[in-house]
């Protein structure tokens, strides 16, 4: 192995030592003084042992071994950075083991201006993410704290404890009330903003609100009614500037309507001025090494100011949080960054991606003419095919460092420029109401902007507005669709469905639901269907009709505090007996939050309700839930019964599903029976229970206690 | 002399070799430095059933810029997780790390949770450590500023590699 080979290879200062059959070693390169205090007869000795010279190089030396005797002629590997204590000297060393053309060679370079350019960066980076870190968890705890102080509160005329805690809290911290006027704040926020304490807190917030509005045009935090984080910059009078992180948070009162605004603020100036030490830090994203949201606002404006078209594409990574809960956060960091670099792969160099968010991905993607020429299609037909290729990508099987398998979804919005918009902040926001749309119908998991996404995203919002005065203006009303008996012909349970009446418009659960999970309202509606249900049993009860009914349960009610006291509460009002009432949970509520979730339903079924679980066989439970968790009864999901009589495959699962609820003496029912051939095949099955058009559609209540009666 | 290696791991920033030199040098500095790549100390501890020189593997704190690797636990006869207690994040951190490590090795791991001269995180749930407590096979409670409980922690180290 000659110099210019180690040094092409960019190992200057290094030793080069061959092993013999031996074991022993010969010093064929190198040979400064650090060696001979790390291996004294490495220099006067032709073969030498390296003995206990190195702890670490003893260690490393059971992995160079094992490369060295196995059958590949070249291989190499790394020990990584060791320091070595020595008397008077340290060390920082790197070991390579390397086989070439059959002779095997130990390099030992010495690492010294790596490791302290890298302790610099890292210094730098580490302060950042520790620092960050804190102060995340102290806006989270604080805000969860207020926000739990102005619910439970809600009804006293004492502010006293609010005050107190948000007087001692370590943040900024200012109290509105629903029109955004100030009740409290705190002197923190004062010393933020270099303002005495008797400085009017309106100016404070107002300049507060213009600077959100200015700096993130495309959000619209305060009319959305939406939690927001971000950074914001303020110049301050002295020519001095401040970087402040700001978090807004609506309290959402148990009638729904926004009853108060929490906004924490910590002054993250110090942070910013670490980052901006180092340019690389500041513009690009740590863990992908991709250029950052600030890199990205930048490089669309040059784009725009270009004036050469170009698509922006809107990547979003499915419920990756869930990754990270199931799989741990360093397994998730690790899977983000095979995912950034599979997207790169996919793209030319001209183009420019950009890590936008935790899971979403930026992408502005230019005409390349001569390229379209060769492959004969449209610009937009090539970034449609390339969107669909970037899709495959992100959703072929990872594995993470400890080769656990992890599947993603990944959903994809478009919007081109100049066609729909030169507008930077407008391009982006459409590309975003793209991938809202993908996300909600498309079966390909890419839209592309078009003036159906506005008009559906104009719904979204309405809807989202008028969903805060549904309950208020009696617009809401529950239907039960019995469940039957499939031996007997007796209804024996029934499910209660609710509808909405927006004038003229009859709206589906399957479009409102998501309106209210995105909106906080989903509380306040899950807790309107616990109340109403409640009554209708009691009226099922005067009527002598003693039959459960079952509720669904979202994923979001898991964070209503305080939820079971309320059904408990209810139930004790209206004098039901707690076996009446039925919670269907979907087999994804049990596998997010398992922990949460099961201290939940053990408290429900400690009071006397019975849980179902919902659309189940196609949530990919572990079946130890089933074992472990309080559950009565499964919902085998309609989708099986559809084809059961035609797909054997259906069929199977239905049968296996039934023999499985049978074994664990769980209750079965099956959605969606529509046709008398379904019927039969369940029957045969020994199915217990069934729901259906063929049975009954969902009806009114009026409708469903004559239908019982008759 | 009985040799037993073990190993320190842990999340960025909690005082992983603050620890270490404070048990072999009786030093602390305020500063944080961050760790790069692999330091191993020798201590000799005489105080267990049995004398042995404990080899501490300090390894670089996991985090987005470092990575585990398995390979430094190889030979360990114990392993010593360390989280902040002002940081209530590290504990989560910590058990993200066990949970890697558990894949490779199912060597006695302990807790231990540093800064406690320092107030604990707001948030710090008791209740969250109680659950995970389990996990190890003992619980200490430090301060490699103050020095507390750091010798404890490694005499009883010594005895769990020595049992």
């Amino acid at each position: 192995m000659n110099a210019s080979i180690l040094s092409t290879l960019g190992i200057v200062d290094c030793a080069v030592l061959l092993r013999d059959e031996t074991g022993s070693f010969e010093l064929k390169e190198g040979g400064s003084d650090w060696l001979s205090a790390l291996i004294p007869n490495a220099k006067n000795q032709h073969n030498f042992e390296l003995g206990d010279s190195s702890l670490f190089l003893a260690d490393f030396l059971i992995d160079a071994n094992q490369l060295w005797q196995s059958s590949d002629q070249n291989d190499n590997l790394g020990s990584g950075i060791w320091t070595e204590e020595l008397p008077q000297l340290t060390l920082y060393l790197e070991a390579f083991a390397c086989k070439i053309d059959g002779e095997r060679f130990l390099i030992i370079k010495n690492a010294e201006q790596f490791y302290f350019e890298r302790r610099e960066t890292l210094q730098i980076a580490r302060e950042l993410s520790i620092s960050n870190d804190n102060m995340v968890e102290r806006h989270d705890y604080l805000n969860e704290r207020l926000h739990s102080l102005l619910v439970d509160n809600a009804n006293s005329e004492s502010r006293l404890p609010l005050h107190e805690a948000i007087r001692s809290a370590s943040i900024g911290v200012i109290i509105t009330d629903h029109h955004l006027h100030v009740q409290d704040i705190n002197p923190v926020t004062y010393k933020i903003f270099n303002q005495p304490e008797h400085q009017s807190h309106h100016q404070i917030l107002s300049d507060l609100k213009d600077n959100i509005e200015r700096q993130y045009p495309e959000k619209d935090i305060f009319t959305a009614n939406i939690p927001w984080q971000g950074e914001l910059f303020f110049h301050t009078p002295h020519n001095s500037s401040k970087w402040i992180k700001v978090n807004v948070n609506p309290v959402v009162a148990p009638n729904g309507k926004i009853s108060n605004w929490i906004i924490s603020l910590s002054d993250q100036t110090r942070l910013k001025h670490l980052l901006q030490t180092n340019e690389t830090l500041a513009l690009h994203d740590p863990l992908t090494g991709l250029p950052n949201r600030q890199y990205f606002w930048q490089s669309l404006q040059t784009s725009i100011n270009d004036e050469s078209p170009f698509f922006l594409i809107n990547i979003d990574i499915v419920n990756f949080k869930n990754i990270n809960e199931v799989y741990g956060y360093l397994a998730g960091d690790e899977l983000l960054k095979q995912v950034s670099k599979r997207i790169s792969s996919e793209l030319h160099e001209s183009d420019f991606i950009t890590r936008f968010g935790a899971d979403e991905f930026m992408i502005v993607r230019y005409e390349n003419p001569s390229d379209l020429v060769s492959k004969g299609r449209s610009f937009e037909e090539d970034t449609l095919a390339i969107a669909e290729s970037l899709r495959t990508a992100c959703e072929q099987t990872l594995y993470t460092s400890d080769f656990r398998r992890c599947e993603l979804s990944v959903k994809i919005g478009l919007a081109q420029y100049p066609q729909d918009s030169s507008r930077a902040e407008e391009l982006l926001n459409f590309a975003d109401l793209a991938l809202s749309q993908a996300k909600l119908k498309s079966s390909s998991g890419i839209e592309l902007f078009n003036d159906e996404i506005k008009i559906a995203s104009k719904r979204r919002v309405l809807l989202g507005e008028a969903i805060r005065l549904a309950i208020d203006n009696n617009e809401l009303e529950i239907y039960l669709q019995p469940i039957f008996d499939m031996k007997s012909g007796k209804v024996v349970k029934a499910e209660a469905l609710l509808r909405w009446k927006l004038g003229n418009d009859l709206v589906m659960p399957d479009e409102f639901i998501p309106v209210a999970e995105n909106s906080d309202m989903i509380n306040v509606l899950g807790r309107w269907v616990i109340a109403r249900t409640c009554e209708l049993l009691k009226q099922l009860a005067e009527q002598d009709i003693h039959i459960p009914i079952s509720v669904n349960f979202s994923p979001k009610q898991i964070y209503d505090v305080n939820l079971v006291g309320f059904i408990k509460t209810n139930l004790e009002t209206m004098g039901i007996d707690p076996q009446l009432l039925d919670l269907e949970i979907t087999e994804g509520v049990l596998i997010k939050n398992h922990d949460k979730v099961s201290a939940f339903l053990h408290e429900l079924k400690q009071i006397g309700l019975s849980i179902s679980v919902d659309d189940f066989g196609t949530g990919y439970c572990s079946l130890a839930y089933l074992k472990n968790l309080p559950i009565d009864t499964l919902k085998i999901d309609r989708s099986f019964i559809i084809d059961i009589a035609t797909d054997e495959g259906d069929h199977a699962i239905v049968e296996a599903i039934i023999a499985l609820a049978q074994k664990l003496k769980l209750n079965v029912i099956a959605e969606g029976i529509e046709t008398s051939e379904q019927q039969n095949m369940l029957l045969s099955d020994q199915c217990q229970n069934a729901q259906g058009f063929l049975y009954s559609k969902a009806l009114p209540i009026k409708d469903f206690m004559h239908f019982i009666k008759h | 002399m009985l040799q037993k290696k073990v190993c320190i791991l842990g999340p960025t920033g909690v005082g992983k070799t603050s620890l270490i030199k404070q048990y072999i040098e009786g030093i602390f500095s305020e500063k944080y430095q961050t760790s790069i790549g692999v330091k191993i100390d020798k201590k000799l501890v005489s105080s267990g059933y049995t004398p042995v020189q404990l080899m501490i593997w300090d390894l670089e704190g996991i985090d987005e810029y470092c990575g585990f690797n398995p390979r430094y636990l190889r030979g360990a006869s114990a392993l010593v997780f360390v989280c902040d207690q002002t940081r209530f994040s590290s504990l989560a951190q910590v058990m993200n790390i066990l949970s890697i490590c558990r894949n490779h090795s199912d060597i006695p791991a302990i807790l231990v949770l540093n800064k406690n001269d320092l107030v604990p995180a707001t948030n710090w749930d008791d209740a969250e450590l109680q659950k995970q407590a389990s996990k190890f096979k003992d619980v200490f409670l430090t301060s490699a500023k103050t020095g507390s409980n750091v010798g404890k922690m490694f005499d009883a180290l010594a005895n769990i590699v020595t049992y």
